[in-house]
């Protein structure tokens, strides 16, 4: 288990609030969104790869979109799936 | 090796630290597929199939589900699963849920050495032994190498 401490941050009030109702839509904490964030910057020690397969560079970050555009997918997707439920009713 | 889905979606998520190691990877993958080697090929369980796609398809929607499905597919084979091989997951599934166990039960079906994953599935020892992608690469580097010293690389 990793040890955690405490560390104050001056934020945005608007970036804080918007950062706080994303944490609460996907039922997770402020703290956690800033942790992931943190962990996924790229290292300063290790050299940058360059990728080499065309396939490997199309799959790499393929699925990374906006918080937007992730709702708007998700949304689409419950349209879809609830047009196709009234369709297995009748 | 069996590739977990944990390892694919690190790739196409791009996430964090890990996902460097899954693109190395997959380059080492691609760079034996074009090279005709056979030797160390890579499957993922069928199940790492749909459950890529169905996260992929809640997140990114169904264009990039596609692309990835297909890409991913280019890549890796699919290890093969019929009913024995969805019984035997059943029968270790009290342990382990059915997508986990389907893995274990292609690792064996393919005779693959590894799992490549880096979940531990709550427990100190899995039934198949576990690599991490990062952990895989030196085996590539190895193999490479030998098989440029023997002239078949």
């Amino acid at each position: 288990m990793p040890v955690k401490r405490p560390k104050n941050l001056l934020l945005d009030v608007g970036v804080l609030q918007y950062g706080e109702a994303y944490a609460t839509y996907h039922g997770t904490t402020l703290s956690q969104l800033v942790e992931d964030f943190l962990k996924s910057l790229p290292s300063i020690t290790e050299p940058t790869y360059e990728v080499k397969s065309v396939a490997v560079w199309e799959l790499y970050g393929a699925a990374v979109v906006t918080p937007e555009d992730a709702a708007q997918q998700r949304e689409i997707l419950e349209r879809w799936r609830r047009r196709r439920g009234r369709r297995g009713k009748a | 090796m069996v590739i977990g889905p944990d390892i694919v979606l690190d790739l196409v998520f791009a996430r964090g630290r890990d996902a460097r190691s899954a693109v190395m990877l997959f380059d080492a993958i691609a760079a034996d597929t074009a090279a005709g080697v056979t030797s160390r090929r890579a499957y993922v369980a069928p199940t790492t199939v749909t459950e890529v796609y169905a996260i992929v398809l809640h997140e990114a929607g169904v264009g990039k589900a596609r692309q990835v499905t297909w890409r991913l597919l280019d890549l890796v084979q699919v290890a093969p699963a019929g009913k024995s091989e969805y019984q035997e997951a059943v029968s270790l599934s009290s342990d382990w849920e059915l997508a986990e166990a389907l893995q274990f039960v292609a690792c064996r079906s393919v005779g693959a050495q590894y799992l490549v994953t880096n979940e531990d599935f709550g427990v100190k020892r899995a039934p198949v032994l576990r690599r991490s992608a990062a952990e895989m690469l030196p085996l590539f580097r190895r193999h490479a190498t030998a098989e440029d010293r023997t002239g078949q690389g």
